[in-house]
């Protein structure tokens, strides 16, 4: 063999190894790493899943736990914001109230209101529902003013919205010795409205 | 060459069953979180979130009526009121000795700090005194 042959062949061996190494590298060994850090990533990812998972079980059993220990507090609450509109009870408290403070309570209505939209500032906020209650009230000043303290004092939460006091004339039996007299009094209508509220 | 392709599959294969375990150990999580539990949970932290909300905005209509009770003057006698919180407005009628008590008794209402503007209508002199309609533009803090 002449040595120029020699070394024709020796360049294409060199060509071929190179080629062949070349070709071995992108069609085997690169996907196969591309692969192996596709699947680092996506381990990655997913113990960080793992561990918010973890993270929120454990939320959600701290809070769980203080709520199991609320007791009272928690039956308190529900009372304040019911999770259904209760009308009976907010019927008994109207009457529970005007009883002691010595005003009559009239017409009393509910109403439920549509619930609030939502705006940008609140979103993903859940909201409660609000129903109306209007009735009339008769009583004097002082009487009329006790009720709606007590009203703001009472345990499920009332809010009086707007009212309207006028005064009209009435009249009480009065006993003088033995018969009895109608008297006449001026007596304070207050036509009420008031919103409370529960969460379903 | 062939070696080092050897060695990265050995490895993704290696990679691969630990992700596997990894998405195993995410479903047995999911399946031991107790959907009543955690919706319990959401609930309890919403009602929260709104009692606080109702109550920052409680209203007091007692003090309305005391602040409007002390503030009357002596020689005016209400025959009607109207409170609207939405509007916050406070509208009286009433009657008064004269239109200089009347004057009188607005003066007690625009020194009020909770009150904005006090506006008139509607006086006119009968022959028991003045008959007037106030109405009084109030602040969130008259039903404070």
């Amino acid at each position: 063999m002449r040595e120029t042959t020699k070394q024709t062949l020796s360049i294409l061996f060199i060509t071929l190894f190179l080629g062949s190494s070349l070709f071995i590298f992108l069609k085997f060994t690169k996907p196969a790493f591309d692969n192996l850090n596709d699947l680092k990533t996506e381990i990655q990812n997913k113990q960080e899943v793992k561990n918010d998972l973890a993270k929120r079980k454990q939320t959600v059993v701290d809070v769980s736990n203080k709520y199991a220990t609320l007791g009272e507090s928690l039956s308190r609450i529900r009372e304040a914001l019911p999770s259904k509109p209760q009308l009976a009870q907010v019927l008994a408290a109207i009457d529970s109230i005007a009883r002691p403070s010595n005003v009559i309570v009239n017409d009393i209505s509910f109403r439920e209101l549509a619930q609030s939209k939502t705006d940008s500032e609140l979103k993903n906020k859940v909201f409660y529902n609000t129903i109306e209650v209007t009735f009339s009230l008769e009583g004097n000043f002082v009487n009329t003013k006790l009720f709606m303290q007590e009203i703001e004092k009472e345990l499920r939460i009332m809010d009086i919205k707007q009212i309207t006091m006028s005064q009209f004339n009435s009249s009480v039996v009065q006993t003088a010795g033995k018969a009895k007299v109608l008297k006449p009094v001026t007596t304070l209508k207050t036509d009420v409205t008031l919103y409370t509220y529960y969460q379903p | 060459m062939i070696a080092s392709v050897m060695v990265v599959k050995v490895l993704a294969s290696n990679a691969s069953t630990t992700l596997a375990k990894i998405n195993q150990d995410i479903e047995k999580q999911k399946a031991e979180f107790s959907n009543n539990e955690s919706e319990e949970v959401v609930n309890f932290q919403n009602e929260l979130t709104n009692l606080k909300l109702i109550l920052a905005d409680h209203i007091s209509f007692s003090n309305a009526l005391n602040t409007i009770a002390s503030n009357t003057h002596q020689q005016v006698k209400f025959t009607s009121l109207k409170i609207n919180y939405d509007d916050k407005i406070v509208e009286i009628n009433g009657v008064a000795q004269n239109n200089d008590v009347v004057a009188q008794a607005s003066n007690i209402f625009s020194n009020l700090t909770s009150v904005k503007q006090v506006n008139f209508k509607n006086i006119k002199t009968f022959s028991d005194g003045a008959h007037f309609v106030m109405t009084l533009n109030v602040l969130e803090s008259f039903f404070k």
